[in-house]
């Protein structure tokens, strides 16, 4: 099989800087932007959700998103600056979750969305050891981190 | 609240079709191509609509051909284990469905029905 690279022209993939608070409804979290396109900023509030996903179903299944509905953008088409985030939870079933995911710059919110995550079973492409123990050091990582 | 109103509204907007199309006896894959990501998005719906908590295995009957599996390994009858699983499918129901398999899935829209309406009484 051939090799394929892709180049995102990010350092890392995980976009969050820190979570400052977590509950069974609610998460917020926080980014500094430098002159980043739109679609970060929406990744960044996907990242937040699913890691509220993740938490509030004690890490035990594999989650992303699934669809986002409703996606407000308003201002800016450059993210600049200190960002934000906050997600509700706001319906769910066994395997599938609703957010409302905002992103705030100086309190007026810029990217606003429905989010839709889903759960799945860990198993050989999602392996649950690596997965499993990634995703708890890095929530608690993200919610050590001091504010940039 | 009328349920089955409501899930036709609800179904209209996800599969973009006409409410008229979605009656009780509609199968939701077999007439209303309804897809894995559609039934996670409707359950999430039924969950805001009714204040229930939905399993999306029972309603969806996602185990019905495990189960069916489980219920000949274990040498006992099928429709009495399905009865077991499903408390919200009469048994007439489940004995239609066992004779419709070959058809492709069995889940129709008056399942739904049957599962809100159970958890409604049982909440």
């Amino acid at each position: 099989m051939d090799r394929i690279d892709i180049h995102t022209n990010l350092d890392g993939f995980v976009l969050l800087d820190r979570i400052s608070s977590i509950d069974k409804t609610a998460v917020t979290g926080h980014k500094h932007f430098t002159k980043a396109p739109l679609y970060l900023g929406i990744e960044t509030l996907a990242q937040l959700g699913a890691c509220h996903v993740r938490f509030i179903t004690d890490f035990e299944k594999h989650a992303f998103l699934l669809k986002v509905n409703q996606c407000i953008i308003s201002g800016t088409h450059i993210l600049d600056g200190k960002f934000k985030l906050e997600g509700h939870l706001q319906n769910h079933s066994q395997l599938a979750y609703t957010y409302s995911l905002k992103a705030f710059k100086d309190k007026t919110s810029v990217i606003k969305g429905e989010f839709l995550f889903a759960l799945a079973d860990f198993d050989e492409n999602f392996n649950r050891e690596i997965l499993q123990k990634r995703y708890k050091e890095l929530l608690t990582t993200l919610s050590a981190s001091k504010l940039l | 609240m009328d349920i089955l109103q409501t899930i036709q509204e609800e179904l209209a907007e996800l599969l973009d079709i006409e409410k008229e199309e979605i009656t009780p006896d509609a199968y939701m894959v077999r007439d209303l191509d309804a897809e894995s990501i559609d039934l996670l998005e409707l359950a999430v719906a039924i969950n805001a609509s009714f204040g229930i908590d939905v399993n999306d295995d029972e309603i969806f009957l996602r185990l019905l051909r495990e189960f069916l599996e489980e219920a000949k390994d274990a040498g006992k009858d099928a429709g009495d284990f399905l009865e077991e699983k499903y408390r919200f499918l009469t048994r007439e129901r489940i004995d239609d469905m066992l004779n419709d398999l070959q058809g492709g899935p069995v889940l129709k829209v008056n399942d739904l029905i049957s599962y809100v309406s159970w958890k409604l009484e049982n909440k």
